[in-house]
C-alpha cells in the first residue's frame, strides 16, 4: 500500500534530514550529459461521474534539459464509448483539450478511449466503479521540525471517507490550491482499511494559513491504481522507469482513467 | 556427480591404509598476556618440511607423526614464534602460549615472524583483516570499523558514501553471510549505514572469504564474513574503552576463575542527537537519533575435553520525534556452543544458534504501528578431524528453522487510521551436510575439496499464492501446519588447489558452487532498515552462483612486501530484480513484483602491501563487471547491476613517527554506480514526470576521497626518583591511553549521494539537476584508555 512507501520514503527523508541538521552536508544544481529519448505522445485523459466533466490532453515529450513549453498535440480524432454502445466525439477547446459536453460516467460502466493522430492509433479502457463520498475534510499542523521557516506554521490536510465494505476498492486523492493541482500521486487500496471510516493526509502537499484547498476524492480501477503507485514510486526511485499504463500504443504514455469523484473544499486555519 | 563421489573416495582412500606407527600432539594456543585463543597459528615440523598444520578457530591444534624426534614450530602473524624438540614415542599433549612483537620483553629473542602464511595455505580469495590495522585507518567520525576497513581490500566495494554496506565480487549487499560467533546478522549497519554493527573492541577475528569458500559455510552466493567475538582475558582484570565526537564505549573483561574461563562485556552508544539539542526548533530538541550495542561472551572450561562458550549480541537504533513517531530496529543474536575433544584428534562444536531482526515503527499521531520480524533458530554440529601430517577432514551439519513476519499493522487508539491487519508468518527449514577435506598431495601441492549439500523447505501454515505473468495473484492455496509448501535440495561442490611455485610465490585456484534461498528485498539503492528478507518459495527459485578464481600470489624482499593477483569468473543463475515501480514494504503479493532472470559478473584484482618497516599499507585495485539479463528489462539483453563498478581503487599508507605517533591516510576512487537516469520528460496532472529508457544505462559521478588520521600515544612510563638507588627509573603507567584525530574527506570532494531530476521550485514548467553530497569535511577526535 503506498502508505508504507511513503513512510519508507519518510524515513529515510528523516535520517538524512537529521544528518544534514547535525553534520554538513548541501545541494547544489549539476549539469549532466543526458541520453535523449526519441519523442514519445503524452495522453492525460479521464472521465468522471458528473456531465460533462472530462478531458483528453494530448502533448509530446520533450528532453529532460528541454525547458521550452511543452507541446501541445492539436487536430486529433479523440472518441470515447462505453460498454452499451454509446459514442462520443470529443472536440478541440484549446490547443491540445478535448472534452464533450454530453458525456456523464456512469458506475459500473467500462470506459473505452480511441485517440488518431499523426497516423497513430492510441487506445486504453478503464472501469468507472461506485463512488465513494468524502465525509470531510480536517486541518493538522505538521510537525514543527520540518517547518520550512520557524515562525511560519505548516500544516496538512486530511481526507476523512468510509471504506466501501466487501469489495476491494482502489483511491486516488488530488489536491487543489487555488483551483491548481498540487504535486504528487496518491493512490491506495482497502488492504489495511477494508470497511473503515479512516483518514488519509495528502502527503506531499504542505499548507499555510488562510489556504484554500479542494480535495478530489475518486475511486478508481485496479489498473488506475498500480500505474499511479508504480508512477510514484518509480520516480522517487527504487525502480526508475516508465509504469505499467492501460495506454495501448506505440511510443505513448499516460493514462486514462474513468473516476467517480466526490469533491469538498476547506480553508486551513489553526 | 557420480564422477565427483568416485574422485572424492578416491581422494579419501589414502588415509584408510595407515601401518606405520604414529602418535599426536595435541593442545591449545594462546596469547600470552589476554589469554585470548590465537586462530590460524601454524605448526611445523622443522624436520619434515611441508609438513604441518593450523589452529583451528578455538585454537586447538592435532599433528600426527611417525614415531620420533621432531622439532616444532609455532608461528603466527605479529607473534614470536616458538619452537620445541619433541620426541614422538606416546601421545602428548601441550598447551601454548605466544607473545607479541611488540610486547617488548628483551629477554626473549626473537626468531621470526610467520610472515608468508599467504603463500601457504590454500585460502583463495580470503581476506583476513588485522585488528590492530583497523585502530590506525582514519574512518568517518573517528568510529573504527571493521567493515569499512574490509572495504579498502580488492573485490571489496562500499555501497556508498561513509556506508558499512558492501558488495563482493560483483554480488548484491545480500548475498553476504554475516556471522557473529555463528550468528548470521540480517542487517548488519546502524542509522542509515554509516555505521556496522560491529563494534570493533569486542571482535578477536576477522575472515571474508570472496571466493572457494569452504563447504561448512553456505546460503549465500558472494562471500562469507565470520566475525569471532573476543572470549574475554583470561589473565586479569581489564577495562578499556573510548570517548569519541558522536560515540563512547566501554569493555570490560576478566577471568571467571584464571585460565579456566573468562567474560567480556563491551558495549557502545552513540549520541549524535546531543547535537540536535542545540536546536532553535522546539521538535528538533525532541528529537532522537542514536543507536547502541552490547556485546557479551563467557566461556568456560569444564575439563581438558570440554569447554562452553554463551555469546550474545544486542543492539539498536531509535529514531524518534517526541510522541509524533518513533522508529527502532536491531539484530539479537545468541549462541551457546559446546567444544569436546572426543580423542586428541578428533574436535567436535556443537551449536545452538538464536538470531533475529526486527523493526517497530509507532506513528502517533495517526494512531498506529507497524512491526516486522525475521528469526532464526539453528542446531548446528561440527567436528574437525585431525587425521593425520597429511589430512584434515571437517563435516557436519545443521539445520535453521526460519520464521518470517513480513508485518502487522495495528492501532494504537480508538481511532487509528488502519484495521489491525497482519500479512501472513511464512516458514521454512534450512539444512545441510557438508564434508571435506585438506589434503597435502605432495610437498608442493595442496588441496582442499568438499561437498556440501543444503535442503530448503517451505511450509505451512499459510495461504500460499501463484502468480501469473503480469505478476497478479492467479491462484491459492491453504496449507497447514508443518505441511510442505515446496522443497529445494542442491549438491554443492568446493574445491581449492594451491600450488606452491618457491618459497616466495604460489599459485592458487578454486572453484565452489553455492545456493542462496533468503533474498532481501531493498526499498531503496542504500539499503534501509525496512528492507525485507524473502525466503525462497513456490515462486522464488532459490539462486545459484559457480564461481572460478585464480590467484598468483608473491612475496617480494624477505616477506616485506607481499603482492597478490586474482581473477575470478562468477554465474548465477534465478538472480532476482524488481517491476517497475515495485512496491516491497508491507506488501502480501510481493511475490508479484519480482522478475527471475541471470547474472554474471568477472574481474581481476590486484593486492600490494608493504608489511614490515615504519611505512607501512596497501595499494588494492580492481577491475571488474558485474551484469544481468532478464526478459522482461532492457529488451533482454545484458546490463549493468547497480553494484557494477568498473574501477576501484584504495591507496592506505601508514607512517610510524617514533615510538607513540602513528600517521595513517586512505584514498578512494571508483567508478559511479549504474544507474537510471530520464532521458526525456512530459507532463501529467500539471507536473513533471520523466521518461525512462534503458535500465541502469547511466553512471553516477565518479566517487573519489582522502582522508588523514593521527594516533598519539601517551607515554607508558613515568620517570621518578627511585628512593632507595637514587636513580631515575621508569615506572609502567596503570593506564595506557591515546589520541586519535582524524579529517574524513580531508580535500572537501562534494561526492554524490544522490542525484534528483525535478521542478524547480520557483518555476515548475523548468526543470534542474540536483545533486545532495552528505559529508564534506569531517574533523573528529576520539579518546582510547585501557587499565
Amino acid at each position: 500500500m503506498i502508505y508504507f512507501n511513503h513512510i519508507a520514503t519518510l524515513i529515510k527523508t528523516l535520517l538524512i534530514g537529521l544528518f544534514v541538521l547535525i553534520f554538513i552536508s548541501c545541494e547544489k544544481k549539476i549539469d549532466l550529459d543526458l541520453e535523449e529519448s526519441r519523442t514519445f505522445h503524452v495522453v492525460e485523459a479521464v472521465v468522471h461521474d458528473h456531465l460533462g466533466d472530462n478531458y483528453v490532453i494530448l502533448s509530446r515529450t520533450r528532453p529532460f534539459k528541454n525547458n521550452q513549453p511543452v507541446e501541445m498535440i492539436s487536430n486529433a480524432s479523440v472518441q470515447i464509448k462505453d460498454d452499451i454502445g454509446n459514442t462520443y466525439v470529443l472536440y478541440e477547446s484549446a490547443p491540445g483539450y478535448y472534452s464533450d459536453t454530453t458525456l456523464q460516467g456512469v458506475a459500473n460502466r467500462t470506459y473505452y478511449l480511441i485517440v488518431n493522430v499523426e497516423g497513430k492509433t492510441i487506445t486504453a479502457e478503464s472501469e468507472m466503479n461506485p463512488r465513494v463520498a468524502i465525509d470531510s475534510l480536517s486541518v493538522e499542523e505538521n510537525l514543527e521540525a520540518f517547518w520550512e521557516n520557524p515562525n511560519v506554521p505548516e500544516y496538512s490536510v486530511l481526507c476523512h471517507f468510509t471504506d466501501q465494505a466487501n469489495s476491494v476498492n482502489f483511491y486516488r486523492v488530488k489536491a487543489f490550491l487555488e483551483g491548481k493541482q498540487e504535486k504528487g500521486f496518491l493512490a491506495f487500496n482497502d488492504e489495511f482499511i477494508e470497511g473503515k471510516s479512516t483518514r488519509i493526509p495528502v502527503f506531499e502537499s504542505i499548507f499555510y494559513q488562510g489556504d484554500s484547498v479542494t480535495i478530489q476524492f475518486l475511486t478508481i480501477d485496479e489498473v488506475n491504481y498500480r500505474y499511479f503507485t508504480a508512477l510514484s514510486s518509480s520516480q522517487e526511485g527504487l525502480v526508475p522507469g516508465n509504469p505499467i499504463t492501460n495506454i495501448q500504443g506505440k511510443d505513448v504514455v499516460g493514462y486514462f482513467g474513468a473516476y467517480a469523484k466526490s469533491e469538498k473544499s476547506i480553508i486551513v486555519t489553526e | 556427480m557420480k564422477n565427483t563421489l568416485f574422485i572424492f573416495f578416491f581422494l579419501l582412500f589414502p588415509f584408510l591404509v595407515n601401518a606405520q606407527e604414529k602418535y599426536t600432539l595435541s593442545g591449545n594456543v594462546k596469547d600470552a598476556v589476554d589469554g585470548e585463543d590465537l586462530i590460524g597459528v601454524t605448526i611445523l615440523v622443522k624436520e619434515l618440511p611441508g609438513t604441518g598444520t593450523t589452529a583451528n578457530v578455538y585454537g586447538f591444534y592435532s599433528i600426527t607423526l611417525p614415531k620420533g624426534e621432531y622439532t616444532i614450530q609455532y608461528t603466527f602473524i605479529g607473534y614470536k614464534t616458538q619452537e620445541f624438540k619433541l620426541n614422538f614415542n606416546q601421545n602428548l599433549k601441550k598447551n601454548i602460549e605466544l607473545s607479541t612483537d611488540a610486547a617488548e620483553l628483551e629477554e626473549f629473542e626473537v626468531t621470526a615472524t610467520r610472515d608468508d602464511e599467504n603463500i601457504g595455505s590454500t585460502d583463495i580469495g580470503v581476506t583476513k583483516v588485522d585488528m590492530r590495522e583497523i585502530e590506525s585507518i582514519p574512518v568517518l567520525f573517528g568510529e573504527r570499523d571493521v567493515m569499512k576497513t574490509l572495504q579498502l581490500m580488492p573485490g571489496v566495494k562500499s555501497s556508498g558514501e561513509g556506508g558499512a554496506g558492501f558488495f563482493v565480487r560483483g554480488g548484491g549487499a545480500d548475498q553476504n553471510l554475516i556471522l557473529l560467533d555463528g550468528a548470521p546478522v540480517y542487517n548488519a549497519s546502524h542509522l542509515l549505514g554509516f555505521f556496522s554493527v560491529f563494534n570493533s573492541d569486542a571482535i578477536k577475528d576477522l575472515k571474508l572469504y570472496k571466493g572457494g569458500i569452504p563447504a561448512e559455510y553456505g546460503g549465500r552466493l558472494s562471500s562469507v564474513m565470520d566475525i569471532v567475538m573476543k572470549d574475554g582475558n583470561s589473565k586479569k582484570m581489564e577495562v578499556s574503552g573510548g570517548l569519541g565526537l558522536i560515540s563512547s564505549k566501554l569493555t570490560v573483561e576478566g577471568p571467571i576463575i584464571k585460565d579456566k574461563g573468562s567474560f567480556i562485556v563491551s558495549g557502545r552508544r552513540t549520541y549524535a542527537d546531543v547535537f540536535l539539542k542545540f536546536s532553535s526548533n522546539k521538535t528538533q530538541r525532541d528529537a532522537s537519533l542514536y543507536f547502541y550495542d552490547l556485546n557479551m561472551k563467557a566461556n568456560y572450561r569444564f575439563s581438558e575435553k570440554d569447554r562452553v562458550f554463551l555469546s550474545g549480541y544486542f543492539g539498536r537504533d531509535n529514531l524518534g520525534y517526541g510522541d509524533a513517531f518513533g522508529f527502532n530496529w536491531g539484530n539479537a543474536t545468541g549462541t551457546l556452543r559446546w567444544n569436546h575433544l572426543f580423542s586428541d584428534k578428533l574436535f567436535s562444536n556443537t551449536s545452538f544458534i538464536y538470531s533475529q531482526y526486527n523493526y517497530k515503527i509507532e506513528i502517533g499521531e495517526a494512531g498506529f504501528k507497524i512491526a516486522s520480524k525475521i528469526k532464526d533458530i539453528t542446531l548446528k554440529e561440527d567436528l574437525d578431524y585431525f587425521l593425520n601430517d597429511k589430512n584434515k577432514l571437517k563435516l557436519g551439519g545443521a539445520i535453521v528453522y526460519h520464521t518470517f513476519d513480513p508485518g502487522e499493522v495495528s492501532s494504537t487508539e480508538e481511532d487509528g487510521v488502519f484495521n489491525n491487519t497482519k500479512i501472513e508468518n511464512r516458514y521454512s527449514f534450512e539444512s545441510a551436510l557438508y564434508i571435506s577435506n585438506e589434503q597435502k598431495l605432495a610437498s608442493l601441492l595442496t588441496v582442499t575439496y568438499g561437498l556440501r549439500y543444503s535442503n530448503f523447505t517451505q511450509i505451512g501454515p499459510g495461504e500460499i499464492y501463484t502468480y501469473d505473468q503480469d505478476g497478479k495473484v492467479s491462484d491459492s492455496t491453504d496449507y497447514k501446519s508443518w505441511e510442505s509448501v515446496v522443497s529445494y535440495s542442491a549438491i554443492e561442490p568446493r574445491f581449492a588447489l594451491n600450488y606452491i611455485l618457491n618459497e616466495l610465490s604460489s599459485i592458487k585456484a578454486s572453484y565452489s558452487r553455492s545456493n542462496q534461498y533468503l533474498h532481501l528485498l531493498s526499498n531503496s539503492s542504500s539499503g534501509s532498515p525496512i528492507d525485507a528478507w524473502m525466503p525462497s518459495s513456490n515462486n522464488i527459485k532459490p539462486e545459484v552462483a559457480d564461481q572460478v578464481s585464480l590467484g598468483y600470489f608473491k612475496n617480494l624482499k624477505n616477506n616485506t612486501y607481499e603482492f597478490s593477483v586474482e581473477t575470478y569468473y562468477k554465474i548465477l543463475q534465478n538472480a532476482i530484480d524488481y517491476r517497475t515501480g515495485a512496491e516491497v514494504t508491507l506488501n502480501a503479493t510481493v511475490e508479484g513484483e519480482l522478475l527471475y532472470g541471470e547474472g554474471r559478473a568477472y574481474g581481476l584484482e590486484f593486492f600490494l602491501k608493504k608489511k614490515k618497516g615504519d611505512f607501512t599499507g596497501w595499494l588494492s585495485y580492481t577491475l571488474a563487471r558485474t551484469e544481468k539479463k532478464f526478459e522482461e528489462v532492457n529488451k533482454n539483453t545484458w546490463y549493468p547491476a547497480k553494484q557494477d563498478r568498473t574501477h576501484d581503487v584504495s591507496l592506505v599508507l601508514m607512517y610510524a613517527l617514533g615510538e607513540r605517533i602513528k600517521l595513517s591516510s586512505s584514498f578512494v576512487f571508483y567508478t559511479g554506480s549504474a544507474v537510471t537516469f530520464p532521458t526525456g520528460k512530459y507532463v501529467v496532472d500539471n507536473q513533471t514526470i520523466n521518461l525512462y529508457s534503458d535500465r541502469n544505462a547511466s553512471r553516477m559521478p565518479n566517487y573519489h576521497r582522502m582522508d588523514i588520521g593521527m594516533t598519539l600515544e601517551n607515554k607508558k612510563f613515568k620517570e621518578q626518583i627511585n628512593a632507595e638507588t637514587g636513580e631515575m627509573e621508569k615506572i609502567k603507567k596503570k593506564v595506557e591511553s591515546s589520541w586519535n584525530f582524524s579529517v574524513y574527506n580531508l580535500y572537501g570532494r562534494e561526492n554524490a549521494y544522490s542525484i534528483d531530476f525535478r521542478e524547480n521550485e520557483d518555476d515548475p514548467t523548468k526543470t534542474e539537476i540536483i545533486q545532495l553530497s552528505l559529508f564534506k569535511i569531517i574533523p573528529s577526535i576520539s579518546y582510547n584508555f585501557r587499565f
